[in-house]
């Protein structure tokens, strides 16, 4: 069709900072010939919250409430990799117990966040009954983080040197049952995903991300494990209780968003049987430990986020609170990937393209990048409130 | 006196069927809902919309053409219109002459193509690749879906919607299969929500409208729902001759179970991809009418 927005190059077409396809703010401009992209253009930076910053101004026991505010979804990840430093510059010894009941509740974000993902990729190519049925799925998994933790979403179940409660046995109980429901709903969403005809046509072969792109782009967690490249924190640094664990790290070859789909779907199965082997093992004696002080120092730490690998660092100066933090989430070192993955695809990709590297942009925000080709420039407030008139 | 009654009838027979398709429509909103564990909107919810959309503002964008940007969704909308009063009920075709069904396939093709100018017109993107995918949508699909009706119309041996309305044969089972998927397109529902591919292109075709304009298209898609389902009945279902009440309730009962189908294949599809659309159009459902369309030419010799 010829409007006026196409030109000799080929359409621009705005996805974000508000699109249906988006639940949060990010930008890409596609350049497409009809149907087919010929190139992208992304823009981050609309959601940047400063909580480095901020991480200076709070003692250390207010950063790990803050940490676990960095995302929405995967929020203990983020608490975790914070008590994990701060117990590595305090040499705090943390009781085995606590170290499996976090193992627990690291795995059961790790379902709630994949089966969210998976509504989400059904939603983008239009399925909705696949959106309400994983979402289904996934009240059981909230309603037994709820039970255990307290909370829903936001835990707050860390403290340095352990946890605040012991996971009580009538709630393990309930948590084997709903994990036994879990798995089957698991089993019947794998199939769905892997063997219906219509979603295989629009995932099989689209979003291609070769071993080298993944390598080279610095792709992280199942996206990069959906490329065969074999990285999992969870076996290679062992944390918590994960080196006393049996469990497999899911690999698949193609590369595309079944792929990354399949790895998914089959990562819930082991996370459901991490839980089991945890509820199992669990050992008795104390969950918590409350002999810290956290010296001058520096460490990092890193855990497996649903999305991949998370990163935090953290300087202290003897003081209570942190003189430097930085975060580094997943979602930024899978967002290079991604421009790999829209070669010569189609507008309807688009979305499950996007949404296959289950972008967070809510924790991924950092720092504003600025447009090198001076396109763009900074309103200053005396500016706006002049164009307000 | 006879032109006033003429008015006053087809009046009543377009506010009557609107009616039937919001029902029809909030039906199958409400039955996919219910597959999907939600509660759902309440039935009468897309008569809702358009009462709402009628009191809201209407924003014309500055980048569209203004004049074909506010006729379009109109010349969509009394093309709807037209082909409601050309559907058969209970077997009389109120508005009937000979060759209606010919001006049938057009008007429905006239439909689209209200909705295809007035996307074009609106200057942006989203609704330029909506309204190619609408063309996609329409080159692929009214060709089958007009050979499946001519093929009725053979063996008919008429060109009267009446007459083939009222002719009742088992040979148009396989141009029924095909009308019916074709109808799932015409509808816009899973998966072939190309054209207004939500997380794709926001609205797609409909992304500027807004208000009245928006609701003359809203209004026309009620009518879509009617009459695609009834003439589906008409048409292609055999009903016997057991007096207008009952031929009526038949002919309603038929369209209701095509409508419920079709939610059932909503509820559990994923939405395709245009090529898909267009190759399982040209490719299957063609061969279908084809067949339907041998059947019609050689069977009744054969007999």
């Amino acid at each position: 069709m010829v409007t006026e927005a196409k030109t000799k190059e080929g359409m621009k077409i705005p996805i974000g900072p508000i699109h249906p396809a988006l639940e949060e703010p990010l930008h890409f401009t596609f350049t497409v010939d009809g149907e087919r992209v010929i190139g992208v253009d992304f823009r981050l930076g609309y959601n940047h919250r400063g909580i480095e910053k901020l991480m200076e101004s709070k003692d250390f026991n207010q950063c790990n409430y803050l940490a676990e505010h960095i995302c929405g979804i995967c929020s203990y990840t983020h608490s975790c990799c914070y008590v994990q430093n701060a117990e590595k510059i305090g040499n705090v010894e943390v009781p085995p117990r606590a170290q499996y009941i976090r193992t627990v509740i690291a795995e059961m974000e790790r379902i709630h966040s994949h089966l969210l993902w998976a509504g989400i990729a059904g939603e983008e190519i239009g399925h909705k009954s696949l959106f309400m049925y994983a979402w289904k799925a996934r009240e059981l998994i909230m309603d037994s983080l709820e039970e255990v933790t307290g909370n829903r979403v936001n835990h707050g179940i860390n403290r340095v040197g352990g946890v605040r409660y012991p996971i009580e046995s009538g709630h393990v109980g309930h948590l084997v049952g709903r994990l036994t429901e879990l798995y089957k709903r698991i089993d019947y969403l794998e199939k769905v995903f892997l063997k219906d005809p219509i979603i295989e046509r629009r995932v099989a072969g689209v979003g291609v991300l070769t071993k080298d792109e993944a390598r080279k782009l610095c792709a992280v967690g199942p996206t990069a494990r959906a490329s065969g490249v074999d990285i999992d924190v969870r076996r290679d640094d062992p944390y918590f209780a994960y080196g006393e664990l049996d469990f497999d790290v899911i690999l698949w070859d193609g590369g595309d968003v079944l792929g990354r789909t399949a790895v998914r779907i089959l990562e819930l199965k082991e996370s459901v049987k991490i839980i089991e082997q945890a509820l199992r093992q669990m050992p008795a004696g104390p969950y918590k430990n409350d002999d810290w002080k956290i010296p001058k120092g520096e460490a990092v730490s890193r855990t497996e986020a649903p999305r991949g690998e998370d990163f935090h660092y953290m300087r202290t100066g003897g003081s209570n609170k942190p003189t430097r933090y930085k975060i580094r989430t997943p979602t930024i070192a899978n967002i290079p990937p991604t421009q790999a993955m829209f070669k010569e695809e189609q507008i309807a990709d688009i979305p499950i393209i996007i949404a296959s590297i289950d972008p967070c942009i809510g924790c991924m925000d950092r720092v504003s990048f600025i447009d090198e080709r001076g396109t763009s420039r900074y309103v200053s407030f005396k500016e706006l409130r002049m164009m307000k008139k | 006196m006879q032109i006033y009654e003429f008015a006053g009838i087809s009046v009543l027979l377009v506010l009557l069927s609107f009616l039937v398709g919001i029902l029809f429509q909030g039906i199958q909103r409400k039955l996919v809902a219910r597959f999907q564990h939600r509660i759902g909107p309440p039935v009468f919810q897309p008569l809702y919309d358009i009462l709402k959309l009628l009191s809201k503002e209407t924003i014309i964008p500055r980048s569209s053409v203004k004049p074909v940007f506010v006729i379009a969704p109109f010349v969509a909308l009394a093309a709807m219109v037209t082909a409601v009063l050309l559907v058969p009920v209970a077997g009389i075709t109120f508005w009937g002459f000979t060759g209606d069904v010919i001006v049938l396939l057009y008007v429905f093709v006239l439909a689209s193509i209200g909705i295809i100018v007035g996307a074009s017109a609106s200057g942006s993107p989203f609704s330029a690749v909506g309204a190619s995918r609408e063309i996609t949508l329409l080159i692929s699909l009214k060709l089958p879906l007009s050979i499946a009706v001519l093929s009725a119309a053979f063996i008919a041996k008429s060109f009267s919607i009446g007459a083939i309305a009222q002719n009742n044969t088992y040979l148009l089972l396989v141009g029924a299969l095909a009308y019916f998927l074709c109808m799932l397109g015409e509808l816009g529902r899973a998966p072939f929500h190309v054209s207004e591919a939500e997380t794709e292109i926001v609205e797609g075709v409909y992304t500027e409208y807004s208000g009245r304009l928006l609701a003359a298209y809203k209004i026309a898609e009620s009518f879509r729902f009617y009459a695609l389902p009834m003439l589906f009945a008409a048409l292609f279902l055999p009903i016997p001759d057991i007096g207008a009440p009952g031929m009526l309730v038949l002919q309603l009962g038929f369209a209701f179970i095509a409508v419920v189908v079709s939610a059932v294949v909503e509820a559990v599809s994923a939405r395709f991809k245009i090529q898909h659309v267009s190759g399982f159009y040209l490719k299957g459902v063609l061969a279908l009418a084809l067949i339907q369309m041998a059947i019609a030419l050689l069977v009744p010799k054969a007999v």
